[in-house]
Formats: structure tokens, C-alpha cells, sequence
């Protein structure tokens, strides 16, 4: 029990820390994520997308991850219908427009769509296929999700041997399961290298 | 699809609110403030509610976040019930 204990405090403090080390658009997406359910979340991550329900009409909504003309219309089949811009007026990360932007269509989706410019087709340099978008992504969504996962290990490791250099366990364990992919390949006869 | 939430998952969350912290998270460019206070504070609750009516004064649209992702509620006044309050600023076409 008090491994377990040790366990989840470590996790706790890991989770604290690592908010603290964060970057504003890190601690913008970790609070988007926070605040997606777990299909979005997973769709989010995968397709750099995900699809909102509008509160008032029940049109389905695609947010991508990019600053400008990034809310797509969607009719009933998925197609394109038109595109929106808006958002918050002050300067945010970009997490936090993704997540106002879901809460205001859910929430007061007429009022947000009274307010915002309707476009036919994404902004050749800014759309949500641009590099700048696709960048920006790799650097705030796929890296700081890897490096928290990273984190927790290391401190979960911690909390179980505090004395132990995580680094040289992790290399003896990669060293250990090479080993033993190899002698595997070696008893089934298999052939390793062409 | 299903990423409607029902208005009665909605109160469900607000009941499973067994502890006294309650959040309200500001949205800023550094990311977020967030400002912890216990119900079972008066002053604490007090300055909470100050800062509601402070902030939707000034623009910001107070929505109390569900906890599961789905959609949550508008508050056009404080609610100390409320475990986690997201101040969005005012918003404008682009």
C-alpha cells in the first residue's frame, strides 16, 4: 500500500510540476484536451481536427487546429458546407480559441455565428493544411503529449526506487529485450539480416 | 455521434461535486488563471463572486464546464455549486 501511496503522489506532484514547466499554448492544449470528451480527444490528436454539435441548430461543426478560418460547416453526409471565423477578441494561445470556440458553438451558437465571417474555402497560406498549422501542431500537441507520458514514467519509476538512475534502468531493459528478441530469432531458426 | 450531453448528465456532474474546491479558470495568453477557493469559506466564496461579476462585466461569457467534455451551461450569475467556471472574452468575427 504505501508503494501505491508513494506511487500517486509522485504522479500528483509529476502532474502539478509539469504545468508549471508547461508554455502557454502547452497549458492551452492541456486544457483543451481537459475539456473534450474522449472521441474528440482521440479524433483531435489523430487528424489535427474535431467535430463540435451545435447547441441550437444540431449542425455538426469541424474544428481544426489553426488560427483563422478553421471552423468548418459540415453537411449531413461530411461535406464541406462553408467555413466561420471567429474568436476571442483578446490574444489567446491557440487551446484556449479551440476551446472557446467549442463552448460558444455548444453553448450560444447563434450569437457566435451572428458575429463571425463566413468564407467559401480555406486561406492559402493560413488554412488548417498549412505548414504553419501543421508545425505548430507537431510542436504543442504530439511533443508535449510524448513528453508528459515521459515524465510520468520517470517519476513513477522514482517513486518505486528513489535511489535507482531511471536512465540506466531504461538502458539495461532496452539492452535486456534486444537480447532476448535475438536469442528468440536465434532458437526459431529465423533468419536475421538478408 | 453522440457528443450532446443531457441536461441531466449535466446535473449529475454538479452532484458528484463531493468536494468543497471549486475553479474558475480565466482564459489569458499565458494560457489560463486559475483561482481555487472552498465553499466552506465565506471570504474566500465572496471574493469568488466578486470576480464573477467583475469579469462578465467586462465582457467575458461564464460557462460552467462538465467535466466529461460534453457540452456544459452558461451561467449568467455565480453559483458556488459550480465545481469548475470557464471565463471566455468577448468574442469577434476574423
Amino acid at each position: 500500500m504505501a508503494v501505491v501511496r508513494r506511487i500517486l503522489g509522485a504522479l500528483q506532484n509529476s502532474a502539478l510540476g509539469s504545468r508549471r514547466r508547461m508554455s502557454p499554448e502547452q497549458r492551452g492544449v492541456a486544457l483543451l484536451l481537459a475539456h473534450l470528451t474522449p472521441q474528440q480527444r482521440r479524433q483531435y490528436r489523430r487528424d489535427r481536427h474535431f467535430e463540435v454539435i451545435g447547441g441550437q441548430s444540431g449542425t455538426r461543426y469541424r474544428l481544426w487546429h489553426c488560427f483563422q478560418q478553421n471552423i468548418e460547416e459540415l453537411d449531413a453526409e461530411g461535406r464541406r458546407r462553408g467555413l466561420w471565423c471567429f474568436h476571442p477578441r483578446e490574444t489567446l494561445v491557440l487551446g484556449d480559441v479551440l476551446l472557446a470556440q467549442k463552448t460558444a458553438l455548444e453553448l450560444f451558437e447563434g450569437e457566435a455565428l451572428r458575429i463571425a465571417h463566413r468564407y467559401l474555402n480555406f486561406g492559402a497560406n493560413a488554412g488548417p493544411t498549412s505548414r504553419i498549422a501543421r508545425d505548430d501542431f507537431e510542436r504543442t500537441v504530439r511533443r508535449s503529449w510524448l513528453r508528459r507520458f515521459g515524465r510520468t514514467l520517470r517519476s513513477g519509476y522514482r517513486a518505486i526506487s528513489p535511489q535507482a538512475d531511471f536512465y540506466r534502468a531504461a538502458r539495461v531493459f532496452i539492452a535486456v529485450a534486444a537480447f532476448s528478441y535475438l536469442l528468440t530469432r536465434v532458437v526459431h531458426g529465423t533468419t536475421l539480416f538478408h | 455521434m453522440s457528443f450532446m450531453q443531457s441536461p441531466e448528465t449535466f446535473e449529475k456532474s454538479r452532484k458528484r461535486a463531493a468536494s468543497t474546491k471549486r475553479v474558475q479558470i480565466i482564459m489569458n495568453r499565458f494560457g489560463d488563471t486559475r483561482h481555487e477557493f472552498d465553499v466552506t469559506d465565506a471570504q474566500a466564496v465572496a471574493l469568488a463572486e466578486e470576480r464573477f461579476r467583475q469579469l462578465t462585466g467586462s465582457g467575458f461569457r461564464a460557462a460552467a464546464l462538465s467535466g466529461d467534455g460534453g457540452p456544459g451551461q452558461l451561467l449568467g450569475k455565480f453559483d458556488q455549486d459550480v465545481e469548475q467556471t470557464l471565463f471566455i472574452p468577448q468574442l469577434q468575427g476574423g
